[in-house]
């Protein structure tokens, strides 16, 4: 039987306090995110640590969204120690559970009875599989190359076999539905180490595979002629326009990709597909799929596709340029100086860039999130002004809360994707 | 004459443990099973972030492969 769209949980990526709070402000139902180094971001610049994990748990509880800590990378016996360290504080800060790929991850979360989901890195792809993690788990992460149709095979004996987790409940299904695909399994990917000497595995992908490449025969010195030298470069997932399938499919978490990514992106994917899924309780979500495209390929994307959904009936689709294909950009302008509440103004000095009445922004911080708005009106010394910029200490009207020492970014429409081929 | 020395500089709070200077510099660098980040042997604390060493010349190809891979860029190599 197929899912109810209010029984899905749309889980977001966070990677700082800003992503918490556009994550809680755009409607997640629950957030993922990493501390320290055992995580699969663990380069990424702006990862949390163990001492955020109580700020995390209560900031989620008191919205009434599930937090869940990633422990998910493949551990050494040098980790050991401090594997068991941070789930024992996971445990003892109330995180909800712990995303592990890891068997010592896993067998220490359930010797210590700290729920555990599984994460994507162990490739769960047949219903034989979840069977044997529901002795640890009540969720499962399938792996990205698996099709709808696999999904639903996999949901359907799930049901008809009332598989129980170790909790007791029905065991759920997690897939990612938006953001980043590997060319490798599930990102089981070697290519980074063996060529960087910087492991994926270890959270500290290099992600060469996103570079342009030619194929050459080096017998002959004939090159291979392909019509896109990003040969191994995955467009990114969007199941934007089949959220019903993924219902029937009996996928009941949605996950999204990102934790290194903005707060703009955050809250931008987590409310459209709230959206969507409000519209197809509507009965209005047919007619919208258009502008949630709009709406998603304003921030980072690699182009956007089906991933392996529809493996066999469509081809994996490829990336075109290096990096992002998002419509929209972001210039840094400055920290807001003051919000004044009473009558709902931001006073902000220009650090860089200019500011122009009918400029698009946003505004960013740890407690704020995201908050977008247009320059309708445009104050210096009082008087009304067209432009601001260098130096320029201006006001303007701005009705959600703001915080003193929030980022403020000009917001405006990209007309050049730089494909230089030099990376 | 005493032998020729390098100095070694690792921002060892920003380590990721992923244990690749032990790996190919293992008379240099090991790894500590209490925190999971790696130990530049021999080292002194310098301010609050940086661990210093000095290390036999001989060692130096190998901690220049240590330096280069490092993925948190955090190895630094001296004269």
């Amino acid at each position: 039987m197929s899912l109810k769209p209010s029984q899905a949980e749309i889980m977001a990526p966070v990677g700082s306090y800003e992503s918490l709070a556009a994550a809680i402000n755009a409607g997640a139902d629950s957030i993922y995110f990493g501390v320290t180094q055992l995580n699969m971001r663990a380069r990424s610049a702006a990862n949390l640590t163990l001492e955020d994990l109580r700020k995390v748990a209560d900031t989620c509880h008191q919205h009434n969204i599930k937090c869940y800590l990633t422990v998910n990378t493949l551990l050494y016996d040098h980790d050991l120690v401090v594997m068991r360290k941070i789930v024992d504080a996971a445990k003892a800060n109330k995180i909800d559970a712990i995303i592990a790929s890891d068997f010592a991850v896993l067998q220490y979360c359930k010797d210590t009875q700290m729920p555990v989901h599984i994460s994507t890195q162990l490739s769960i792809s047949n219903y034989e599989s979840v069977k044997f993690f529901a002795q640890f788990t009540n969720r499962v992460v399938l792996a990205r190359e698996l099709t709808i149709d696999q999904i639903k095979d996999i949901y359907k004996k799930i049901e008809a076999e009332q598989l129980m987790g170790c909790d007791g409940h029905l065991m759920e299904i997690e897939c990612f539905v938006h953001g980043a695909l590997c060319v490798a399994q599930s990102g089981r990917c070697y290519m980074s180490l063996y060529t960087y000497g910087s492991s994926a595995n270890r959270g500290a992908c290099k992600q060469n595979c996103r570079a342009k490449y030619k194929v050459t025969d080096v017998d002959t010195g004939k090159e291979l002629i392909v019509d896109n030298n990003y040969i191994m470069s995955a467009a990114d997932i969007c199941t934007i326009d089949f959220l019903d399938q993924l219902l029937d499919a009996g996928i009941k978490v949605w996950k999204i990709e990102g934790r290194g990514r903005s707060p703009e992106y955050v809250d931008t994917v987590v409310r459209t597909y709230k959206q969507a899924l409000k519209d197809l309780e509507a009965g209005t979500y047919k007619q919208n799929i258009e502008s949630y495209f709009d709406k998603l390929k304003t921030v980072y994307n690699r182009g956007l596709s089906h991933g392996n959904f529809f493996l066999g009936k469509e081809i994996g689709a490829y990336s075109n340029i290096h990096g992002s294909q998002a419509t929209q950009e972001k210039e840094f302008i400055g920290k807001v100086f003051h919000y004044f509440p009473e009558p709902k103004v931001v006073e902000i000095v220009i650090e860089s860039g200019t500011l122009s009445v009918g400029d698009m922004f946003s505004i960013t911080g740890a407690t704020t999130g995201v908050e977008l708005g247009e320059i309708k009106e445009l104050r210096k010394d009082n008087e009304p002004i067209q432009k601001a910029v260098k130096g320029d200490r201006v006001t303007f009207p701005f009705d959600p809360y703001i915080r003193k020492n929030d980022n403020m970014y000009r917001i405006f429409n990209r007309t050049h994707f730089q494909d230089d081929g030099n990376h | 004459m005493g032998t020729i020395k390098f100095t070694i500089s690792h921002k060892r709070k920003d380590c990721i443990g992923c244990g690749h200077c032990a790996l190919v510099a293992p008379h240099t660098w090991t790894m500590n099973h209490e925190d999971g980040l790696s130990d530049l042997k021999n080292a002194c604390a310098k301010g609050d972030d940086y661990m210093v060493a000095d290390a036999d010349i001989d060692v130096r190809k190998d901690n220049e492969l240590a330096e280069s891979s490092c993925p948190v860029n955090i190895i630094r190599l001296g004269k």
